[in-house]
């Protein structure tokens, strides 16, 4: 387990600032804080850890680069990173499309977990890994408004500005992905036998 | 149903490794350097470059290059002048080679006569 962020009075402007000033202690702090949310959401976009890691350490990457020219109070970087990260988690996306496409609900990962585990554990692990590949079946931009929303649990507007389109359309694409989620949740239960 | 699966899903939050950490660490880093080189870059004046800005400034004040110049030429005009001018000159006034000037200090006495007056 990585180490709690400890520094939350001071926000996310003042570490910027710090930052591009030469402080070392800055880049630590916004790094814990930031990290395991843009791997969150780069992992359910792109269901596989190594690519995720990437993507995560390039949004970072980005984030330090811009911190001399960062605008105090115009965006959070909370939002920036996670709009940067789901920009990169697209491109990827886009790149490996042919070899997405063929991956369907029956490539549904076993769990892993070889310790001895309770069965409520199993469960809501088996449940995790379902609606995992549930979201891969969804298109990128449902499968993006509804990481964010349900998972990173953004309010829609912010999910608005991530994905730079309208509320009402990320309103349209909830609705659209849950749709979605619940019809390949609902083939899996009964192929899968999961109790829900 | 929906709620169960994003529960169970957020309760699998993904924690990112040490090796993770460490190599975002490393990139923070290295662009900061990159950050606190930029001023060091900045060229430190040196004698050399003082001495060339205050001949800089000399000649700026001179005129420039026009200035310069004129300065130049008028300095060879004088050196060719007082070389040949003496003989010139007096080509052109043979009389000053003949007239003697006659100085007349007769007003002293009459100073002398002023002040015994006021003495007397």
């Amino acid at each position: 387990m990585m180490p709690l962020d400890t520094n939350d009075d001071i926000n996310d402007d003042a570490l910027m600032v710090l930052f591009a000033n030469g402080d070392g202690q800055a880049a630590s702090v916004l790094a814990y804080r930031h990290t395991g949310r843009v791997l969150a959401l780069a992992l359910r976009m792109l269901g596989d850890q190594a690519e995720a890691e990437d993507v995560a350490q390039e949004a970072l990457m980005r984030l330090w680069k811009i911190a001399p020219d960062w605008r105090q109070g115009e965006a959070k970087v909370s939002t920036w990173l996670y709009r940067v990260a789901s920009n990169l988690c697209t491109d990827r996306l886009r790149k490996h499309a042919g070899k997405r496409a063929t991956e369907d609900i029956d490539n549904v990962p076993e769990p892993k977990d070889d310790t001895p585990s309770i069965e409520a554990d199993l469960i809501a692990r088996d449940r995790a890994d379902a609606l995992q590949a549930a979201l891969r079946t969804l298109p990128t931009r449902q499968r993006k408004a509804v990481s964010l929303r349900f998972l990173q649990e953004l309010a829609n507007p912010e999910v608005a500005e991530i994905m730079e389109i309208s509320v009402e359309a990320v309103e349209s694409l909830l609705s659209r992905g849950k749709r979605g989620l619940a019809q390949a949740l609902e083939a899996q239960r009964m192929e899968l036998g999961l109790d829900t | 149903m929906l709620d169960m699966f994003f529960d169970a899903a957020k309760a699998q939050e993904p924690v990112p490794g040490s090796d993770l950490m460490a190599r975002i660490l490393a990139d923070a880093s290295q662009v900061q350097s990159g950050f606190q080189t930029v001023p060091d870059a900045k060229p430190v004046p040196t004698p050399a470059r003082t001495t060339q800005s205050i001949l800089t400034r000399i000649f700026a004040v001179l005129g420039g290059w026009a200035g310069a110049s004129a300065l130049t030429a008028s300095i060879c005009i004088g050196v060719l002048y007082g070389a040949t001018a003496p003989d010139t000159v007096r080509s052109y006034l043979p009389s000053l080679n003949e007239q003697t000037a006659e100085l007349d200090f007769s007003y002293l006495g009459l100073l002398d006569e002023t002040v015994a007056d006021l003495e007397g």
